[in-house]
């Protein structure tokens, strides 16, 4: 009872209660609105930054530079690889290609060139572009995420990393290499290896 | 008169500032396939052909699917492979013999290195950004990618490795060595010398430290005689250091044998 009318005695007091519990809910909503506006503000990561090669070599070298490939680089790669970048000079052009050819579809991917490629589509990429050992899951299901676990089992892509993890320029470039010389280990299987000292003698 | 000696001063000068401005030429390509181009310390990138002359600090950088075989003059052949970036960081000729270091900063190279002659050495270095791989009389095979770092692979006769913070590894004949993007040296489980795979990242080290250690104004580029013996001599001093504290380098007389 008594409590009770210490209540009834404090509201009196402090007419001005609800309008303090506003105001504090207010400026709480506030500064949460500001952290927002800041962080729109700041750069997201990663950032990538586009390039149009004029030619199939300074494509090479402007990807050994990049920290973080782009679905545009990918598709530069594998026309590069083909010996196509003559015919398809536009960046549009060449992820037309690279679509056309069954390699990767690029549905919902409004801008190529700064969207970060992760490393699932490169090992399904690798898949398509190399004669590769297939694993089961891979073969049953056929999602990236069972290509990168292959590309894993042959050492061609680091085990450190998950399918959903980027990768730079160079690391990509190291990794095509290295499927390319896996792909010939295969082919070339029990023949006899070819000698070192050919053209440097 | 007057004339006469301003003639022969504007060709006393033309002389002179052309002689600084020369670079001699260390090697030629012998060979390229693919797009293959070049770039001079100060110029821009223009494509190689065969019998182009290579200068001192010039990069060298294959296309997809090219590959270049460049000849040193002391006959030191390099074969670049496809998308690699290579640049010739030095090259000296003394009476020691011939030195040569290459920088790999992606891709890959092989390198045959003509056999000591005399006591003359031909000395090659191929530094990747991890690790250094000395090569002597061998012919070795050396690539570098950010993410898998940097790998050895001897096709004949056997070389030494430093890593970053110095240590030496022995690279055997056929043997593989390999250095992940961290620094640490590990031999795959081919490698037949598993256990002399050591950990070369000293994460106190300042970067002037390891430039002391492994890179920069070492004696091995040097012609002066003195410099190469006191090469040798540190070699030896790190070689009883280690012995001091127990660890046998190989083919090293542990400290205990020697009192004995």
């Amino acid at each position: 009872m008594k409590i009770m009318e210490k209540k009834n005695r404090l509201k009196l007091i402090n007419p001005f209660r609800g309008f303090i519990n506003i105001a504090a809910i207010l400026a709480v909503c506030v500064s949460f609105g500001t952290l927002g506006a800041q962080e729109e503000n700041q750069p997201k990561w990663p950032v990538i930054t586009a390039s149009n090669p004029a030619s199939d070599i300074e494509a090479v070298r402007i990807l050994m530079d990049k920290p973080v490939v782009s679905y545009q680089d990918l598709a530069d790669l594998v026309v590069i690889y083909r010996g196509e970048f003559n015919s398809y000079k536009s960046p549009e052009a060449r992820i037309k290609r690279t679509a056309d050819l069954g390699f990767l579809k690029f549905d919902g991917i409004s801008d190529p060139a700064h969207t970060a490629m992760p490393r699932g589509k490169l090992a399904l990429i690798f898949h398509k572009m190399f004669d590769l050992d297939k694993g089961l899951l891979y073969t049953f299901t056929g999602v990236a995420r069972y290509a990168h676990r292959d590309m894993q089992a042959l050492s061609i892509l680091e085990e450190r990393f998950s399918d959903m993890d980027y990768i730079s320029g160079g690391a990509m470039l190291g990794a095509l290499e290295k499927a390319e010389k896996v792909e010939n280990e295969k082919k070339n299987w029990g023949k006899p290896a070819p000698d070192v000292r050919e053209g440097l003698e | 008169m007057k004339r006469i000696n301003l003639k022969i001063l504007t060709i006393a000068l033309a002389v002179v500032s052309g002689s600084s401005l020369y670079s001699e030429d260390i090697g030629k390509f012998a060979l390229v396939i693919g797009t293959v181009q070049v770039k001079s310390e100060s110029g821009s990138w223009s494509n190689a052909h065969v019998g182009l002359a290579i200068t001192e600090k010039m990069q060298i950088n294959t296309g997809m699917k090219a590959s270049a075989v460049v000849a040193l003059n002391n006959g030191t052949r390099l074969k670049i492979e496809q998308a690699t970036m290579i640049s010739m960081d030095a090259y000296k000729e003394g009476n020691f013999g011939s030195a040569a270091d290459v920088n790999l900063k992606q891709g890959r190279v092989t390198a045959f290195v003509n056999k000591i002659q005399g006591d003359q050495a031909n000395l090659m270095r191929i530094r990747t950004p991890t690790m250094v791989a000395g090569v002597r009389g061998t012919i070795q095979e050396v690539s570098h990618d950010p993410e898998r770092g940097s790998e050895v692979f001897l096709h004949e006769s056997q070389a030494e490795v430093i890593g970053r913070s110095g240590h030496i590894n022995q690279v055997p004949e056929k043997g593989e060595l390999s250095n992940d993007g961290r620094g640490d040296v590990v031999t795959p489980e081919d490698n037949k010398n598993k256990s002399e795979s050591v950990a070369v990242t000293d994460q106190s080290m300042s970067k002037e430290e390891r430039d002391v250690i492994t890179l920069k104004e070492d004696p091995m580029f040097s012609t002066n005689a003195a410099d190469v013996q006191m090469l040798i001599e540190a070699t030896e001093h790190a070689a009883q250091q280690f012995g001091d504290f127990g660890i046998t380098l190989p083919g090293a007389v542990p400290p205990s044998i020697q009192r004995l």
